[in-house]
C-alpha cells in the first residue's frame, strides 16, 4: 500500500517538474495560433471582397475588360491607339558603333492618326539619317533648321500628306512625329546613328536605351500664360526651370498593363572588333551568340533568345578583349568631302609611377526620390553598403540623402572608424524612396564647404538622374566643384545617362552604370580602383610643332582628369595643308603633365602616334560633327559664350554633317495627299513602358494600417494566459505537499 | 512557475502599452500639429512660406487641414511615409494642388482615417490650404480596390473637375497589417 502510494507520488512529482515547460510551450502555441488564425480569417475575408466588390474608380487605371477578368487577377490592360514595334540592328566595327532602328507605327483605330513618340537614344549618338517607309516607297528625310523643319511638317500635316519629323530635346531624348497614318495602316520610320563604343578597364559595353525613367521637373509651374501649351504629349506642365517639361514627359505604362501586341523590340548586333573577343554577355536580356570567321577575323552575331522583348529596359551588351589582346592604342581615318578625319584611342599604361595616395574624404550622396522606388533603391542601398565597407580607417566620410529635401547624416565628414560606419550602415538600410528630386541642394551640400585639409574629397553620387533641369545642374557643378571630384553611379533599368556622364565630366570624375543588383559588386570594384589610383591630368594632344596653331581641330576637350583604365578618345579633323606638301601632321603626340600629385612643366607621360598607320573606317566625320556640337553646347550651358553665336556655329556643323541637334531636325514629306480634307486627324501620344522594376507616376497605394490592434490583441492574450496560470497554480498547490514527503 | 506568469504579464503589458502608444501618439500629435498649422497660416499671411515643423526633429510638416463630414478636423502632413502617417494623414507627393488636379491623401484605418467608413455618397469634405482658403468637395464614389491590380494614375492632368482621393486600408476591423485591399473615397470639388 505504501509502495503504491510512493510510485504514484513519483509520477506526480515528474508532472510537477515538467509542468512549467509544458505550460510555457502551451502559452507560445496559443499565441502563435491566435495570431495566424486571426490573420487567416482576415485574408480570406479580403479575398472574397475582391471577387464581389472590387471596382475601379474614375482615377484608377481603368480596365476595359469585364469584372470577371479582374477576378482572375489579370493585370489591367492599356490599349494604345498606335501599336509600336521596333527592329534594331547594331554593327560594332572597331571602336565605332552604327545602329539602324526601324520604328513601326500601326494605326489601330478607324481614324486618321498623328503619332507622337518620345524615344531615347544613347547620349553620345550622332543621328544622321531618317527615312519614312510607306509600303515599298521610301522617302528620305532632310536636315533643316528646327523651326523651318517644324513648319514644313505642319504644312504637310494640314495638307493631308504623310510626314515625319525627328527632333532632339536632350542629347539622349528625341521625339518623332508621324502625321496622317491611315486607319489600320503602318508607317515605318528608319533611323541611323553612330557612336564610339564605351571601353573601360579592358571591357567594352554597348547600351541601347529602350525607355526612360520619368523625370522630375523642379520649379514653379508656368500657367496662366498667353501662349497656349500643348500638353497632350506629356504628363508634366512646363516649369520656370524646365520650360519643355511637357515635351519630355511621355506617359509610362507598366509592361504588364500594355497590350501584348505593342512595345516589342527585335534586336541584333554584330561585333567585328578587329581582335579576339571573349565573354560576350548581356545582363539585361537572354541572348544567343554565333561566331563566324571572315578573312581570318572572327565576327560575332548576337540576337535575342526570345526573338523579341518588351521595351521596358535598356539593352546592355558587354564583351572583353582576349587576355593580352586588349587594344592599347588605335587610329582610324576617313576622307569625307575632301577632308580628312581621324579617330584616336590611347589606353595609358595601367601602372603609373607616382603612386602617392592621399587619404580621402568620401561624401556619398544617395537619391531617395520617388523614381528610385522599387528595384532601384535596393541597388542603391547595396551599392552604398559596399562603398561604406570599403573605406579605410584613415579616410573620412559622410552620407547625404535627398528627395524633396536634403538630409546629411553628419554635419561634416567624420573619421571612418567602425562605430561611425556601423551607424551609417544602419542609416542607409532604413532609407526609402519617396518624393521629388531636388538635386541642386544635395549637390550644394556635397560640394560646398572647405575640403578637409590634407584630404582628397571624392563625392560619390548614386542616382537614376531622372531630372529635367540638366543644364542648370551642370552649371552648378562647374561653379561649386572647387577641389572636389564628382563620381556618378547610375542605377535602374533606364537611367538618364546623359545627365550622369556629363555631370561626372563637369565634376572631373567618372560615371559607372549599374543595371542589376548582381552587378553591384563587380562594377563598384572597378570604381574603387579608380578612386584610389593616381590620375593623369594636364593632358594635351599636339603635332609637336607650333602649339598656337595646331594643324588639326580635335574633340572632346582634354581638360578633365583621366582615371585608371579609361582611354583617351579624340576625334580629329585635319586642316588642309595649303601650298606646302610636307607632311606636317605625320606624327601626333599625346602628353600628360601631371600624374597623381606630381606636376611638371615637361610631360611625365607621353605617347607618339604615327598617322600613316591609320586604318580606314566609316562614320568618323559624322562623329566629329557630333562632338563639336556637344562641346559648343557645353560652353553655352555654362554661359561662357554668346548664345546666338553658338546657335549659328551649331547650325553650320549640323547642316554640313546632316546631324540632328538642338537647332536642327530631320523632316520627310510624301508628295501625294493621303487624307481626305473632310476626315479628322486624331493626335496620339505613344507612351513608353515603365522601366522594369521601378514604380512611378502610376503610384502604388500607401501602407495605411498600424499594428496597434495586433499589439492590443496579443497583449490581452498574454494577460488571459497569465491569469489562467495563476488560477491553475493555486488549484494545484496541494500536489506540492505530496511531493515534499 | 511564477517566472512564466510574470513574463507573460510583462509581455502583455508591453504589447498593450505599445498598442495604445500608437493610438495616443496619433491623438497627441494632432494637438502639436494644430499649433504648427496655425503658424503656417500666419507665416503665409506674411508671405514667408517656409514649412513649419511641429517639433524640431520632425521630418514632415503640415500641408493642409481636412474636415470630413461632421467629424473632427485634422491636420494633413507632407508625404505618406510611415513616419508621417503615425502623426496624421499624409498628402502624397507628385499629385496636384488643392485647387486643381488630383489630391491624394492617405491615413491609417485604425487612427485618423477610421472615420472614412462613416462617409456616404454626397457627404461634404473640406480642405484648407496653406493660404487659409477652404475648398469644398462632395463624395462622388466609394470603392474597395485591390492594390495588386490597381495603381493611382497621378498623371491625370486634364480632369474636368478637381478631385480629392482619400485612401485607407481595408477592411477597417482587420488586425493584420499589410493587406492588399484599400478603401478609396473619391470626391469632386463643388
Amino acid at each position: 500500500m505504501d509502495n503504491i502510494h510512493k510510485s504514484n507520488n513519483k509520477k506526480i512529482c515528474w508532472w510537477q517538474s515538467r509542468r512549467d515547460d509544458v505550460l510555457m510551450a502551451l502559452a507560445i502555441f496559443l499565441l502563435l495560433t491566435g495570431y495566424s488564425f486571426s490573420a487567416q480569417a482576415i485574408e480570406s475575408k479580403a479575398l472574397s471582397m475582391s471577387m464581389n466588390q472590387v471596382e475601379s474608380g474614375r482615377l484608377l487605371f481603368k480596365s476595359t475588360q469585364t469584372k470577371s477578368a479582374q477576378a482572375n487577377n489579370n493585370p489591367i490592360k492599356y490599349y494604345p491607339a498606335t501599336l509600336l514595334s521596333e527592329d534594331v540592328d547594331i554593327v560594332v566595327s572597331g571602336l565605332i558603333v552604327t545602329a539602324r532602328l526601324k520604328q513601326q507605327f500601326k494605326n489601330d483605330t478607324n481614324d486618321w492618326l498623328e503619332a507622337i513618340y518620345a524615344f531615347p537614344l544613347p547620349e553620345n549618338s550622332a543621328l544622321y539619317l531618317m527615312e519614312m517607309k510607306i509600303g515599298e516607297r521610301v522617302i528620305t528625310g532632310e536636315i533643316k533648321e528646327k523651326n523651318q523643319a517644324k513648319r514644313i511638317y505642319q504644312q504637310a500635316k494640314k495638307a493631308g500628306k504623310k510626314a515625319s519629323l525627328v527632333e532632339q530635346h536632350r542629347p539622349n531624348l528625341f521625339t518623332n512625329n508621324i502625321a496622317n497614318i491611315p486607319p489600320g495602316e503602318t508607317v515605318e520610320i528608319i533611323l541611323e546613328y553612330n557612336q564610339v563604343i564605351d571601353y573601360q578597364q579592358g571591357a567594352f559595353e554597348l547600351r541601347f536605351p529602350l525607355t526612360t525613367t520619368p523625370r522630375y521637373f523642379p520649379g514653379q509651374k508656368i500657367s496662366g500664360q498667353e501662349i497656349a501649351i500643348d500638353t497632350s504629349t506629356g504628363w508634366a506642365l512646363p516649369t520656370d526651370q524646365v520650360p519643355d517639361a511637357h515635351l519630355i514627359s511621355p506617359l509610362t505604362i507598366p509592361s504588364a498593363s500594355m497590350a501584348k501586341s505593342s512595345h516589342k523590340v527585335r534586336l541584333s548586333a554584330e561585333i567585328n572588333a578587329g581582335f579576339p573577343v571573349v565573354a560576350i554577355n548581356s545582363i539585361s536580356h537572354a541572348i544567343v551568340v554565333q561566331s563566324e570567321e571572315r578573312r581570318n577575323q572572327n565576327t560575332y552575331k548576337v540576337s535575342l533568345k526570345e526573338g523579341e522583348a518588351a521595351m521596358d529596359r535598356d539593352f546592355v551588351l558587354a564583351w572583353e578583349a582576349q587576355t593580352g589582346a586588349s587594344p592599347k592604342a588605335a587610329l582610324f581615318t576617313e576622307t569625307w568631302k575632301g577632308e580628312q578625319y581621324s579617330l584616336l584611342m590611347v589606353m595609358p599604361p595601367q601602372q603609373l609611377s607616382g603612386d602617392m595616395t592621399l587619404p580621402r574624404e568620401q561624401v556619398f550622396v544617395i537619391d531617395t526620390s520617388g523614381s528610385m522606388g522599387g528595384e532601384s533603391i535596393r541597388q542603391a542601398r547595396t551599392a552604398l553598403d559596399k562603398a561604406l565597407n570599403s573605406l579605410k580607417p584613415s579616410d573620412r566620410f559622410n552620407v547625404i540623402e535627398f528627395n524633396s529635401t536634403t538630409h546629411s547624416l553628419y554635419s561634416s565628414s567624420v573619421p571612418a572608424n567602425s562605430r561611425n560606419i556601423n551607424h551609417a550602415l544602419n542609416y542607409v538600410r532604413s532609407l526609402n524612396a519617396d518624393g521629388g528630386t531636388e538635386m541642386a541642394s544635395a549637390l550644394h551640400a556635397a560640394l560646398s564647404g572647405n575640403v578637409y585639409p590634407g584630404y582628397l574629397r571624392q563625392v560619390v553620387f548614386i542616382t537614376d538622374g531622372s531630372v529635367g533641369n540638366e543644364s542648370a545642374l551642370f552649371k552648378q557643378i562647374e561653379q561649386e566643384l572647387g577641389e572636389s571630384r564628382l563620381f556618378t553611379i547610375g542605377i535602374g533599368s533606364a537611367p538618364n545617362s546623359y545627365f550622369m556622364k556629363k555631370a561626372a565630366e563637369m565634376g572631373r570624375g567618372s560615371f559607372t552604370y549599374i543595371s542589376d543588383l548582381n552587378e553591384v559588386e563587380r562594377k563598384l570594384e572597378g570604381l574603387f580602383k579608380k578612386l584610389s589610383a593616381p590620375v593623369l591630368s594636364d593632358l594635351s594632344l599636339s603635332a609637336g610643332l607650333d602649339s598656337e596653331n595646331e594643324p588639326f581641330e580635335s574633340y572632346p576637350s582634354l581638360a578633365g582628369d583621366l582615371y585608371l583604365g579609361e582611354p583617351v578618345i579624340q576625334v580629329i579633323k585635319h586642316k588642309a595643308q595649303e601650298g606646302e606638301q610636307n607632311k606636317q601632321t605625320e606624327n601626333l603626340k599625346l602628353t600628360a603633365n601631371s600624374i597623381g600629385l606630381h606636376h611638371s612643366n615637361t610631360p611625365l607621360w607621353e605617347q607618339a602616334i604615327n598617322i600613316a598607320g591609320a586604318k580606314q573606317a566609316k562614320g568618323i566625320a559624322t562623329f566629329w560633327g557630333r562632338q563639336k556640337i556637344e562641346s559648343l553646347m557645353d560652353a553655352q550651358n555654362l554661359g561662357t559664350t554668346n548664345t546666338e553665336q553658338v546657335r549659328q556655329q551649331v547650325l553650320d556643323v549640323a547642316l554640313k554633317h546632316h546631324l540632328v541637334s538642338p537647332y536642327t531636325s530631320l523632316v520627310a514629306v510624301e508628295k501625294i495627299i493621303s487624307r481626305p480634307v473632310e476626315s479628322i486627324l486624331r493626335k496620339d501620344a505613344v507612351p513608353q513602358l515603365l522601366p522594369k522594376g521601378s514604380s512611378s507616376r502610376m503610384a502604388h497605394f500607401p501602407q495605411t494600417a498600424t499594428s496597434s490592434r495586433l499589439y492590443v490583441l496579443l497583449g490581452l492574450i498574454c494577460y488571459m494566459i497569465s491569469i489562467g496560470m495563476l488560477y491553475q497554480h493555486r488549484s494545484t498547490a496541494s500536489f506540492k505537499e505530496l511531493c515534499d514527503d | 512557475m511564477i517566472k512564466v506568469w510574470m513574463l507573460l504579464l510583462i509581455m502583455g503589458s508591453v504589447l498593450l502599452g505599445s498598442g495604445s502608444y500608437i493610438q495616443v501618439k496619433a491623438i497627441a500629435a494632432q494637438w502639436m500639429l494644430e499649433r504648427a498649422w496655425e503658424n503656417t497660416l500666419e507665416r503665409h499671411s506674411l508671405n514667408a512660406s517656409s514649412p513649419q515643423k511641429p517639433w524640431p526633429w520632425a521630418d514632415t510638416w503640415p500641408v493642409a487641414k481636412l474636415k470630413l463630414g461632421t467629424s473632427n478636423e485634422m491636420i494633413v502632413l507632407d508625404g505618406v511615409s510611415g513616419n508621417a502617417l503615425a502623426f496624421g494623414p499624409g498628402r502624397m507627393h507628385g499629385a496636384g494642388q488643392v485647387e486643381d488636379g488630383l489630391v491624394v491623401m492617405a491615413g491609417h484605418r485604425d487612427t485618423h482615417f477610421s472615420s472614412l467608413k462613416a462617409l456616404v455618397l454626397g457627404d461634404e469634405i473640406s480642405i484648407q490650404n496653406e493660404e487659409g482658403a477652404w475648398t469644398a468637395y462632395r463624395v462622388s464614389d466609394i470603392s474597395i480596390v485591390d492594390t495588386n491590380t490597381h495603381m493611382i494614375d497621378m498623371s491625370v492632368g486634364d480632369l474636368e473637375q478637381a478631385q480629392l482621393m482619400l485612401v485607407t486600408c481595408y477592411p477597417f476591423d482587420a488586425i493584420q497589417v499589410g493587406g492588399p485591399m484599400r478603401y478609396v473615397v473619391t470626391a469632386e470639388v463643388i
